[in-house]
């Protein structure tokens, strides 16, 4: 109840603030002070205010929609229910921005002196006006906190099962000992208390290089009191210690008692963001069985990444090195079956393995490329590979393909000509089909055999589509098909009911589009990369796209790439298959109006995309 | 008429400011839009009869140079004879809030006061009228005869110039409100109530 009739409490519009970013942030009884000092005005569709005549304020949407262009008439901004923007602090810097209302629009106005005072008062909700939206979005990309790699505890590197050797043992039995066991080093122990170390080199240097007879007692090469890690300590600080003492081997203690000993290999095997290791255990893999085992860590592996900081990029880099590594020792595993390959050939992988953009749960795409010279007979050879590597695959978690685009498909296994004319015949008449099969073909990449083979018929792709508009414009259609999930007052649109109810897939609505418009693009203007980023890059540095444009696709690439990995993970977590399927009310709010600027980056490059082949639709 | 009923008024009425309000100039209503005064109120009653019912509250916002202005908004709860009853539900009042109320002659002065050069705009006129006609008699002998607009009975009039063939609750201000994508507004007191009336007349202003 008002205490004031004089300064009653505006409900109606108290709740309304605290709906809207930045004005959330703020305490609730200054949130009822702005409400008080509200204007409300309605304007209509095409009035246009710009920021030369107005000084007014803060205007905040309270319902309608409205753009911010330049003064060349760029879409700078597009802003719908519950945003704000404060027209005269927006045109710093850049003469002549104005805002357009494109729907009939109620605006709550915070008077100018009011604005900024609340803007004096509040850090947050000065610095939410601070800078333009895609600068925001730009911030939002780099600068999450990025727990490093080395602040991780070394807790669980070390091994806790040391080999302690009384001083008494000989050096002989030493050496028998480490061997046994196949380590490097021997704690030296008298009961619970250390007493020194030996190590290989130790053995070399001190003993057989000075000729000491094998029944030495240890304790005479040993290296007395060593150095000493505390077991809550980081990566950091042992590999510190290491490097600046000149050790590999330190021994791990824990109120004073040793608990275990790490190595300079162990740090190394800690860089796990290296698939060096898991490629390595994979390629020494004698059946499927053996590398679905290894393949089962993944999710931990996921988990810990992330939590590690690892960016989405380099994480989807790691695991397409993975199914790369599985590829090979599959294709591998079959010519020992089958004897060797009757004539050159090239294993393709197509989508996002292609791409180097795997993440978890992906499925396989897939072909084979034989060279012109096989035979007839030759064929079956190759029928059998890829019935072997395909169920292989299929085996190790990466599913048949729902569209059959495998190697196991007749069409997807093929002589180069037989890939020509099938190509040819694919851009000369773009079915919807088609269309859909080229879109995954467009991304091709030599996983395992003859690159040549595989670059020549990207070669003759690219002469095809980058000469045929109407092609082109056929691949447009298709991928506008899938829109970022924004309705028209950029709130987001979820799935009305299934299984799915009130969440929207992150890959289908939000990578797939990026992924399809920059291949248009890329295919458009020759260009052979076909990782998105590169694609991107070569794109921004070939001036086909501007630097702004680019970046902010880029931006909001990652944006999203981001967000999948950090769902999966979280997934993972609750003990819940990874999917891509996400929430957004589960989202904190700062995140969501990311999530939202992110789509709209993409909104826009499509409609951009949509004018630019509009004649050929 | 109106200038008939306020000069018969003018001379049976015993408050002073009452009385300067009923003999101000109505010439401002022939100024543009922009440079008007709008005061739009909404009552909360104990009744929809204006012959037996209570005001409960009172609530109004006030429209100059086009923009509702917040800082102008007021909101009082009324001391009530009878008690709220049934109708407390309904507008989420209790007794125990209206014991913190006024009397209604504590009231008056403002809202004459806000009148001035002003007109004054209700989602049903009548009806809010009605009630502080009964009110203002009361204290003042005078009726309470100011220009006064209605934005139901415009909205009322528009749907008819366009042959809309109208169904029960359309002319609500909720329905009203939907036809100019003005949003849905939840709670249910005086002043929400003021100023959602007075968003819909700003958004038929503007279709004019």
């Amino acid at each position: 109840m008002p205490a004031d009739p004089r300064q009653p409490e505006i409900s109606a519009v108290a709740e309304f603030l605290q709906q809207c970013v930045p004005f959330d942030q703020l305490p609730a009884d200054a949130r009822h002070s702005i409400a008080r000092h509200i204007q409300i005005l309605y304007q209509r569709k095409g009035e246009r205010i710009d920021a030369s005549k107005d000084d007014a304020g803060l205007r905040i949407l309270r319902s309608g929609a409205a753009e911010i262009r330049s003064s060349q008439g760029q879409l700078l901004d597009k802003l719908g229910e519950g945003a704000s923007f404060n027209i005269h602090g927006l045109d710093i810097g850049d003469e002549g921005v104005s805002a357009h209302i494109i729907e009939d629009s109620l605006i709550y106005l915070l008077p100018r002196v009011y604005y900024e005072a609340v803007r004096a008062q509040f850090r947050a909700f000065d610095r939410h006006f601070h800078s333009q939206r895609s600068r925001r979005l730009r911030r939002a990309a780099r600068h999450q906190p990025n727990t490093n790699m080395m602040m991780l505890p070394i807790d669980s590197l070390y091994s806790r099962n040391p080999l302690a050797l009384p001083p008494t043992t000989t050096l002989q039995q030493t050496a028998q000992a480490m061997s046994e066991r196949r380590v490097s080093s021997a704690l030296i122990m008298v009961d619970e208390t250390l007493q020194g170390i030996v190590t290989d080199r130790d053995l070399r240097t001190r003993a057989l290089a000075r000729g000491l007879p094998p029944n030495t007692p240890i304790a005479h090469i040993m290296t007395p009191h060593p150095l000493q890690i505390e077991h809550s300590a980081t990566l950091f600080d042992a590999i510190l210690q290491m490097t600046q003492k000149g050790v590999h081997h330190l021994p791990v203690v824990q109120h004073d008692k040793v608990v275990g000993i790490i190595t300079s290999s162990d740090l190394m095997l800690a860089r796990r963001d290296d698939p060096v290791y898991l490629v390595q255990h994979l390629s020494r893999q004698q059946d499927t069985a053996g590398m679905k085992a290894i393949l089962d860590s993944l999710p931990t592996l996921l988990v810990e990444v992330v939590k590690g900081g690892m960016r989405a990029h380099q994480v989807s880099h790691v695991l397409t090195a993975i199914s790369d590594a599985i590829t090979h020792r599959l294709i591998q595993l079959a010519i020992n079956a089958l004897g060797p390959a009757p004539v050159s050939f090239c294993w393709l992988g197509f989508g996002s393995q292609a791409r180097g953009e795997q993440l978890l749960g992906a499925d396989q795409d897939n072909g084979l490329l034989i060279d012109d010279s096989a035979s007839d007979t030759d064929l079956d050879w190759f029928r059998r590979l890829a019935q072997f590597v395909c169920d292989g695959l299929n085996a190790c978690g990466y599913v048949y393909c729902p569209g059959k685009v495998m190697a196991t498909t007749d069409e997807w296994r093929q002589r180069l000509q037989g890939w020509r004319a099938t190509v040819d015949s694919w851009t000369h008449t773009p079915t919807p089909d088609a269309v859909m099969r080229v879109s995954i073909f467009f991304d091709l990449r030599a996983v395992y055999g003859d690159a040549q083979l595989c670059e020549q018929l990207q070669q003759h792709m690219l002469q095809r589509t980058q000469v045929d508009t109407i092609f082109l414009a056929a691949l447009a259609a298709n991928v506008l098909e899938q829109t970022p999930p924004l309705g028209i007052f950029r709130r987001f649109l979820v799935e009305r009911d299934g299984e799915h109810r009130d969440e929207f897939n992150l890959k289908k609505r939000g990578v797939i589009p990026i992924v399809d418009l920059v291949r248009i693009k890329a295919l458009a203007h020759g260009i052979r990369a076909v990782n998105t980023r590169e694609r991107l890059e070569q794109l921004m540095a070939d001036k086909v796209i501007t630097k702004t444009d680019g970046r902010n696709l880029l931006d909001a690439f990652d944006y999203i790439q981001q967000l999948r990995i950090q769902n999966h993970s979280q997934q993972i977590a609750r003990g819940e298959q990874p999917s891509n399927y996400c929430r957004p009310k589960d989202l904190p709010d700062l995140t969501r109006k990311h999530l939202r600027d992110a789509f709209t980056v993409v909104h826009d490059s499509q409609e951009a995309l949509r004018q630019h082949y509009r004649r050929g639709l | 008429m109106l200038r008939l009923q306020r000069w018969y008024w003018r001379r049976r009425v015993r408050d002073p400011a009452l009385r300067a309000l009923l003999q101000q100039s109505l010439a401002f209503r022939q100024q543009p839009f922009e440079h008007q005064r709008f005061v739009v109120l909404d009552l909360e009653t104990t009744s929809l009869n204006p012959q037996q019912g209570e005001i409960v509250s009172i609530a109004w916002v006030v429209i100059e140079k086009g923009r509702i202005d917040l800082q102008q908004a007021r909101h009082f709860h009324l001391t009530t004879e009878k008690g709220v009853g049934q109708s407390a539900v309904f507008h989420q009042l209790t007794d125990t809030a209206l014991e913190q109320g006024q009397p209604f002659t504590q009231v008056m002065p403002s809202l004459i006061a806000a009148l001035a050069n002003s007109t004054l705009v209700c989602h049903h006129t009548p009806l809010d009228q009605g009630f502080l006609n009964r009110y203002v008699r009361q204290h003042t002998g005078a009726l309470l005869v100011v220009p006064a607009l209605d934005t139901l009975q415009r909205e009322y009039r528009r749907l008819h110039r366009h042959k809309v063939a109208l169904q029960p609750g359309d002319l609500r201000l909720g329905a009203c409100r939907a036809r100019y994508g003005l949003p849905a507004l939840a709670a249910h007191d005086a002043l929400t109530d003021a100023l959602a009336t007075a968003e819909l007349f700003l958004a038929q202003q503007s279709r004019m």
